[in-house]
């Protein structure tokens, strides 16, 4: 398929998509695939990996559509049009070159009200008044605000993912520490080299703390850090021995946090001096002084080891095409990824332009935080204007928004636990998080609107204007809304809530007052709109 | 045809939605069940409706992975018919149309409530070996001296106290060095190893498997997870479990002028979407209908816990309130799950004698938490078991920041008025270095015994195999 043609196509459905699988395994050779092969004319063996997404729906859209869901946290119309008429490779090419998208809108937005998330921890200790956990629930509000107003959504969506990853909580050990380890750790590095990430990231106050590092000893080690950097950061469970954590820990021995200046210190009488190995890493570790460089020998080994590069093109293949990805495309990610000098971008360009994922559409489940995201964006709020400041009440900058996310169990970086929030449908589509999203949903629709996010009405937003015809508008919104073109049969009960019981062809203005908020509530709660 | 759910013997015959399809009306005499096979569309009987299924699906109980799956699945009835039904039958999707689940029999069984202590809950904080001198040197300050003396080798952590009363009446038993012999010290690891406790190509849960072997109902309430997603050890294709954060909160809110209506088009949409996303719609709009007439049956809104139990003002208590409010409302409740988080403790465990200490706080919720429980469910107390697991003990020697890095075998506490208690089961030896597994203690006891034995013998299913598929029990303990 040519990835800037211009011609919308429709998502295969399952056997389809195990078609593609086979393609990317090299096993069947490609001719006609932009063909639409119906389910039965086409008996293929589903294999494990096949999507399982809404397989009764037949979803039809857009490439750009497709591409802006993905990578965007926030998709709309809007953005989908800028794909189509940039040029999708080009596009996915400019978004990949992030430092040379300006985004001073969002830049000033964090500067003004969550200036805490942007400083180091000293400074923001001293500007916070010895308050400096804050800073840590500035970071997460400031995520949503630049997921509202990015102009480099794809840059924004990977810094997310690597926060998944390199994962440090918002709140607890590290809370006064890991705002600014999501600006010098996560957002410096989510395009560029994971190996520099990794370095800055196992150097870093905020992980040090999180995983306990600050007291591993010579005389006391503590193997938590020690042990994630394998099963979470590197090369994963099963490649590696008890033996190897032990070893990994002592490793690490020394790399503490010095509290005065609240940043990181090296402490060489603490580090174990003795010969370490860890699988096929080996140094000699004479002296106390080499602590430093043993480190940094030591995660350069492990950011380029195969492991870690199937590691890491499985996470991002699981984020960005499939809850069960094919070995196949880990594969050729894990080999662009060492080929590439570990390079972010080089993977993500490679996995953004495979037909695994042209031919995933639908097959992932969206998350709270893209569907809030989504919502209120979709209202074109103007700017923030909070009601309160960072010192007061840092939840409350956003108005609803951070409660909202909270119900729904995904405010940014909140999650409790080490291995950073899951991604694929089965942990997000719970009985209870199916009612939680159409909870939110309502809030945002019915509730009338946040004063912190100067915005118009519904009706003005989305254009919507009494006189025009109902079956029309129930079209347009769908599609605005969702992505994807709705079916006739699914058009009905949206035509139906924009009705009431009125029997004209088009919209009054009683309509629109009473009708728009229960159809816009009914689509956002719609499978379409939370099919990513 | 007076209720369609209730007069339906399998009520999975409505799970079967490629096959039959409710369809309800404001008259319930009007109610009908179609059933699509080889493409025609019929009227049948319930009767009618169960042997068809009965015949074409028969239960598959459990999702081995060498069950086939149909290359294109089933989706094309359910599908046309709601097309024909959205455009000109608009009016037959009445508002009722959301409980499409049956309400479970009794399997016979207890109820059963399965606590997971996420983190790696530290055994040798909780129950000190008073006569074990190796166990006071590892531990020093941090170990437990005095406190509630269990027998003459286990002296039970003082901020336990709550549960003494449990203990006297024999209904608490400890099974001490137990464990999943293949624990990898990984926290993620070891939970799905031990919530799964079968081999990792079966992606279902022990107790999901338990659900899905046990009987063949549907029912919403048969399994519940208290949080925001349903726990891996109730994961299964073969019965989806419900999810809730708390009863209160478990309702469908909507613009004042829509209610009913987005029940009945929400239903019908999703069940388009088939699926895993169809069946999560049918039962979250299923149990927010019957959560509201529980709800409605308080006058004030606020459902007072009986015979004065006073449960700890935490996610813990709040949980276990909504648990023995559930079970007292007689919604078919079979094995509720709740997770209590936070026992990863590598730094200040804090001693047993400071009330503050982050185990001493953790400790004192956790059996306040649980006695009152016992206290609410009065009399039903004898028909329910509870049981903790926490994916592995911690290291014996405690580090150098005061705290317990990652460990092997750990204690299991087992509650109930059918448990016999007042016991501690198992064996740990002397913690000296040479018995300790890479300074661990080591596992004695498979942790799927007392699991096993609680199974068969409280919550009566025989079909261990299922359950527990490559396990077999040894001699049993005797725990039920």
């Amino acid at each position: 398929m040519n990835h800037d043609d211009t011609t919308a196509f429709t998502a295969p459905p399952a056997s389809r998509r195990a078609l593609l699988g086979l393609l990317a395994a090299g096993g069947v050779v490609a001719s006609g695939l932009a063909d639409i092969v119906p389910a039965h004319a086409a008996p293929l063996p589903l294999p494990a990996a096949a999507p399982d997404l809404a397989k009764g729906l037949k979803l039809k859209s857009s490439k750009y559509w497709h591409l802006a869901r993905r990578v965007s946290a926030a998709p709309t119309k809007t953005l989908a049009k800028e794909i189509k008429k940039v040029g999708y490779t080009k596009w996915i090419d400019r978004q990949l070159k992030w430092k040379k998208i300006k985004d001073t809108k969002v830049d000033k937005l964090i500067k003004k009200h969550l200036s805490y998330a942007t400083m180091t921890g000293a400074k923001v200790h001293k500007a916070s008044k010895k308050q400096a956990w804050k800073a840590g629930k500035a970071m997460s509000v400031s995520r949503t605000i630049r997921q509202v107003f990015t102009k480099r959504p794809l840059y924004e969506s990977m810094v997310d993912t690597m926060g998944d990853h390199l994962y440090v909580a918002a709140d607890g050990k590290a809370s006064e520490y890991v705002a600014w380890f999501d600006w010098a750790v996560l957002r410096k590095y989510a395009l560029g080299s994971y190996a520099s990430m990794l370095h800055a990231a196992v150097r870093h106050p905020a992980l040090l703390l999180y995983t306990d590092n600050h007291v591993n000893s010579k005389d006391s080690p503590n193997e938590n850090l020690g042990r994630e950097l394998l099963e979470l950061y590197t090369v994963g469970v099963g490649n590696y021995t008890e033996a190897d954590v032990r070893n990994s820990a002592l490793i690490l021995t020394g790399h503490s946090v010095d509290w005065e200046t609240r940043s990181y210190r090296y402490n060489p009488s603490q580090h174990h001096v003795g010969r370490v190995k860890v699988m096929g890493f080996s140094h000699p570790n004479a002296s106390a002084k080499d602590g430093p460089a043993v480190l940094k020998a030591y995660l350069s080994y492990l950011a380029r080891n195969r492991n870690t590069a199937l590691h890491l093109a499985r996470r991002l293949a699981v984020r960005y095409v499939g809850d069960s990805p094919s070995e196949a495309l880990v594969k050729r990610l894990a080999d662009v990824y060492l080929a590439e000098k570990t390079s972010l971008a080089a993977v993500m360009r490679s996995l953004l332009r495979s037909k695994e994922f042209a031919g995933s559409v639908g097959a992932k489940w969206k998350r709270p935080q893209e569907t809030i995201a989504t919502m209120v964006k979709l209202r074109k709020p103007s700017t923030v204007k909070p009601a309160t400041t960072q010192a007061k009440n840092v939840w409350g900058i956003t108005g609803t928004v951070q409660w909202l996310l909270h119900l729904e169990s995904h405010q940014p970086r909140m999650w409790p636990v080490i291995d950073g929030y899951p991604d694929q449908a089965t942990d997000w589509c719970s009985t209870q998080a199916m009612l939680a999203h159409w909870y939110s949903a309502n809030a945002l629709v019915n509730w009338g609107k946040d004063k912190e996010w100067p915005s118009k009405s519904w009706a003005g937003a989305l254009g919507v204007k009494k006189g025009q015809p109902i079956a029309e508008v129930a079209s347009s919104l769908t599609l605005t809304l969702t992505g994807y073109t709705w079916p006739a049969a699914h058009l009905a009960p949206v035509i139906s809530r924009l009705r009431g019981n009125g029997s004209g062809s088009t919209l009054t203005a009683d309509q629109l007052k009473h009708n728009l908020g229960r159809t816009l509530h009914f689509i956002f709660a719609s499978p379409y709109f939370k099919l990513r | 045809m007076p209720n369609l759910d209730s007069t339906l013997r399998r009520g999975e015959a409505l799970l079967h939605e490629d096959l039959i399809t409710p369809l309800h009306d404001h008259e319930e005499s009007r109610n009908r069940l179609l059933a699509t096979v080889d493409g025609r569309t019929r009227v049948v009987t319930p009767a009618q409706a169960n042997d068809l299924v009965g015949a074409l699906r028969p239960n598959r109980r459990v999702d081995d992975p060498s069950v086939p799956h149909a290359a294109t699945g089933p989706r094309l009835g359910r599908r046309s018919l709601f097309r024909g039904s959205l455009i000109g039958l608009g009016g037959l999707l009445a508002a009722s149309a959301a409980p499409r689940y049956s309400f479970a029999a009794q399997t016979g069984g207890d109820l059963l409530v399965c606590v997971f202590l996420r983190g790696g809950f530290d055994g040798l904080a909780a129950l000190g070996a008073v006569n074990d001198p190796a166990y006071a040197k590892a531990r020093g300050s941090v170990g437990v001296g005095d406190g509630l003396a269990l027998t003459s080798d286990y002296v039970l952590n003082p901020h336990f106290k709550a549960l003494g009363e449990m203990w006297r009446a024999n209904q608490l038993a400890i099974v001490v060095g137990a464990g999943h012999p293949g624990v990898s010290r990984s926290h993620f690891e070891d939970q799905d190893l031990c919530e799964r406790a079968a081999k990792a190509n079966l992606r279902s849960g022990w107790l999901g498997r338990h659900i899905a072997s046990s009987s063949s109902e549907s029912g919403t309430f048969r399994a519940i997870t208290l949080g925001s997603r349903v726990v891996l050890s109730l994961t299964t294709t073969a019965h989806q479990s419900l999810a809730m954060s708390s009863i209160e909160s478990f309702r469908l809110e909507s613009a004042w002028n829509d209610g009913d209506r987005l029940v009945a088009d929400l239903e019908a949409l999703y069940g388009d979407a088939g699926g895993v996303l169809a069946t999560q719609a049918r039962a979250t709009l299923g149990a927010v209908d019957r959560l509201k007439a529980l709800r409605g049956k308080v006058k004030d809104g606020k459902s007072k816990p009986a015979n004065g139990a006073s449960y700890p003002d935490s996610a813990w208590g709040n949980g276990l309130k909504d648990v023995a409010r559930l079970a007292k409302a007689d919604l078919g409740l079979e094995v509720a799950c709740i997770d209590y988080d936070g026992w990863d403790m590598h730094r200040d465990i804090g001693s047993p004698g400071d009330a503050k200490g982050q185990f001493s706080r953790l400790a004192k919720d956790f059996a306040q938490g649980l006695a009152a429980f016992r206290t609410d469910l009065g009399s039903r107390w004898n028909r329910v078991t509870v049981v903790t697991m926490s994916e592995f003990g911690r290291r014996v020697q405690v580090n150098g920041d005061g705290g317990t890095d990652h460990g092997h075998g750990n204690l299991m506490f087992l509650m109930g008025g059918g448990i016999k208690g007042g016991k501690v089961y198992g064996t740990m030896p002397k913690l000296t270095t040479a018995n300790l597994v890479d300074g661990d203690v080591p596992i004695t006891t498979d942790y799927r015994q007392p699991l096993a034995e609680i199974v068969g013998k409280r919550l009566k299913n025989d079909k261990l195999a299922e359950v527990f598929p490559g396990f077999s029990p040894g001699k049993p303990l005797g725990v039920a």
